[in-house]
């Protein structure tokens, strides 16, 4: 028993399946053992995307087939005034019931009701009132159809379609109803004239400005209209840094160079005080000297 | 002390040109608002039409939309508890 006990004992390592490899032995194929995996794993994935696009193509076309079939017709709604003829406020008919419905697609039509303006919005309400201050001459009747699931591609199905209905052209000009009015674009030439002539009122008011303002003059602080006239237009002393109102001191003489320009009209006292101020103006050493005496 | 042409090229001044510019392109989009306004008048609309007044000094007409208040407070009471 001993015996074959040992032998049994002797044995084994060579019989063994588990036997491990020798350490300078070559290495075990382990791509071969490694690639089986990681192909299968490959292959669940491709079949999962498979199956995932199968899943989606045939969703969309379920969802596609129903919304198209509950796809509303311009004619099947009916159209409301505007503005509500009673009270003069835009219709609340058009504003949505329940809190239920997530956004709105509507049309707008002009005075002989032809179709201007296709929009969609999720807060009709103030969509309205924006579309009647941007074209107030164009706003005279609407058609919504309120939808409960916020989707973009059926609330533009159902846009498509209304175009489709319509046939004829919208308005062309969508950036008008859907933007503020840019008045720069719409100016006439006077209007031009005038936004050039305030823009280059600095360089024309030049030799205006010494006899204005730029200059050493005194100014007191009991003039405090003076003051804050010069404070809030452009006001540099002498240590060439704007000085808060609140640090001057009372009756003392500062040197100090002022700009004034049509910041207050010109017959208020306050530019009528400077400008006697600036009248009998001295220069800065003799202001100094004037107030050591 | 500050030179003529340094005073000149201070922000003081150009605040002011701007100012200018700003006053007379308001100007120019009010005549605009009161044309929509006449419009709307005709129509019998009772609408409360407000032209947002900051939009009309760069040159844009838009009625003003009020903005909602968002909720910003941290709230200082401790949490509740509710292991308890």
């Amino acid at each position: 028993m001993k015996l074959l006990f040992t032998i049994a004992l002797l044995l084994v390592p060579f019989a063994s399946p588990f036997h491990l490899p020798p350490v300078h032995g070559k290495c075990p194929p382990t791509t071969r053992r490694m690639s089986s995996p990681l192909s299968s794993n490959e292959l669940i994935k491709q079949q999962l995307t498979q199956k995932q696009k199968q899943y989606e193509a045939a969703r969309k076309s379920v969802t596609m087939a129903s919304n198209t079939a509950a796809l509303p017709t311009l004619e099947s709604l009916k159209m409301l005034p505007y503005l509500c003829p009673e009270t003069g406020l835009i219709n609340p008919d058009c504003y949505p019931t329940s809190s239920a419905i997530r956004a709105s697609v509507y049309g707008i039509f002009d005075a002989s009701y032809g179709l201007q303006f296709i929009g969609m919005s999720r807060n009709i309400k103030l969509s309205l009132r924006m579309h009647l201050g941007r074209k107030p001459d164009a706003t005279y009747g609407i058609v919504v159809y309120h939808v409960q699931k916020p989707s973009r591609t059926l609330l533009e199905s159902i846009k498509e379609q209304w175009i489709e209905e319509v046939g004829t052209a919208l308005d062309e000009d969508v950036a008008g109803w859907e933007s503020a009015l840019d008045v720069k674009a719409v100016m006439n030439e006077k209007d031009r004239q005038m936004m050039t002539d305030a823009e280059n009122k600095v360089v024309r008011s030049e030799p205006s400005v010494h006899s204005v303002g730029v200059c050493t003059a005194w100014v007191c602080v009991q003039r405090a209209c003076v003051y804050s006239v010069c404070v809030r237009t452009a006001c540099a002393f002498e240590k060439s840094e704007p000085m808060p109102r609140t640090t001057l001191q009372r009756d003392r003489v500062y040197t100090a160079c002022v700009v004034l320009r049509e910041h207050r009209p010109t017959g208020s006292h306050a530019s009528q005080t400077l400008q006697s101020s600036l009248a009998n103006h001295r220069t800065g050493e003799e202001l100094r000297g004037g107030a050591a005496d | 002390m500050l030179t003529i042409a340094q005073v000149k090229n201070s922000e003081g001044v150009l605040q002011i040109s701007k100012f200018k510019s700003e006053g007379v392109m308001k100007k120019i989009a009010r005549r605009f608002e009161n044309e929509k306004v006449a419009i709307l008048k005709k129509r019998g609309c009772n609408e409360s039409l407000r032209f947002d007044s900051a939009l009309k000094a760069t040159g844009l007409l838009e009625l003003y939309v009020e903005k909602q208040k968002v909720d910003k407070e941290v709230p200082k009471e401790k949490p509740k508890d509710n292991k308890k």
